[in-house]
């Protein structure tokens, strides 16, 4: 039997990517200065429930550059909803931390 | 028999204390676990979309085009710098001239040519652009199509296709150029 406090990233990676994908192809960053080649990373957390649909999307540490922090939190709203859970994880919802790093 | 006790307030004010701190962290413990994210990914974004282009080919007498018409379009999309290009070097054997060339594998074994073949090392492409011509009714007619091969089928790769209808001159080109950098308003990377 799996260990309920793995992590969803680690058991069911194939989500993971896909999530990920997702997510990053939804991100947009023509809106960020382009004279900017990189910045500290915008962490966005967030909530998937069992359908897919994503929640309390919060940026728990800005990167300091506001079209960036708003880009980030923007590509976790368009993405919803994201595929279900895998029927396999145990709870109704996951938590979720995504790093968003600005490299050019 | 006497029993005798060794709980002297000072050890008792230390028992009570140790079971005090036992508890505050294992509730921190719980509390950590609870708050704990089940998933943590990085994505790394603001890098120019790749793009593969496959060189096109020509039925009939469009054929006598397609050289000028595979270097101009490959040139013109690299030179706008909107795009990072991967060098034809890496392209598959099989190159797709229509989506119906792609094959979707069957239990993890090929079929054909797949998304994933210019999706993962060595192209690592985030587009593709194919297509092929042909000369119908004095015209040139490009059947062109972009698809984002990350996607995982066909039907939600395809961003763009389109017939394009021209005489044999620079007009396809044109129009094919400017419907490719369309897809430079959206730039993301990701790194696992």
């Amino acid at each position: 039997m799996s260990d309920p406090a793995s992590s969803l990233g680690t058991r069911f990676g194939e989500y993971e990517a896909r999530m990920r994908q997702i997510i990053a192809s939804k991100w947009q960053t023509n809106d960020v200065d382009r004279n900017l080649k990189t910045a500290p990373v915008a962490i966005v957390t967030f909530e998937i429930m069992r359908d897919g649909t994503i929640r309390n999307v919060k940026l728990t540490q800005s990167s300091g550059v506001f079209a960036l922090d708003t880009s980030s939190q923007r590509a976790v709203l368009d993405a919803s909803p994201l595929p279900p859970l895998p029927n396999q994880f145990e709870r109704d919802s996951a938590r979720v931390e995504i790093l968003f790093q600005l490299k050019r | 028999m006497k029993r005798v006790s060794f709980a002297t307030p000072t050890r008792t004010v230390g028992l009570r204390f140790a079971a005090t701190a036992a508890i505050a962290l294992m509730g921190a413990a719980v509390f950590a676990q609870r708050d704990r994210p089940d998933m943590i990914a990085e994505i790394i974004g603001g890098a120019l979309p790749s793009i593969a282009i496959t060189d096109m080919r020509g039925s009939g007498g469009a054929q006598d085009f397609m050289g000028t018409f595979n270097e101009t379009l490959y040139g013109e999309v690299k030179s706008s710098g909107q795009l990072k290009m991967i060098g034809k070097t890496f392209y598959p054997l099989q190159l797709p001239q229509q989506p119906a060339d792609f094959k979707a594998p069957t239990n993890g074994r090929s079929n054909g040519p797949w998304l994933t073949d210019w999706s993962q090392p060595p192209v690592t492409a985030n587009y593709l652009a194919f297509g092929y011509t042909a000369v119908r009714d004095g015209k040139l007619v490009l059947f062109g199509w972009l698809f984002n091969v990350g996607q995982p089928d066909t039907a939600s790769a395809q961003v763009i296709g389109k017939l394009y209808f021209s005489t044999l001159d620079e007009t396809v080109r044109g129009r094919w150029l400017a419907n490719s950098r369309r897809i430079s308003s959206r730039s993301s990377d990701v790194r696992a």
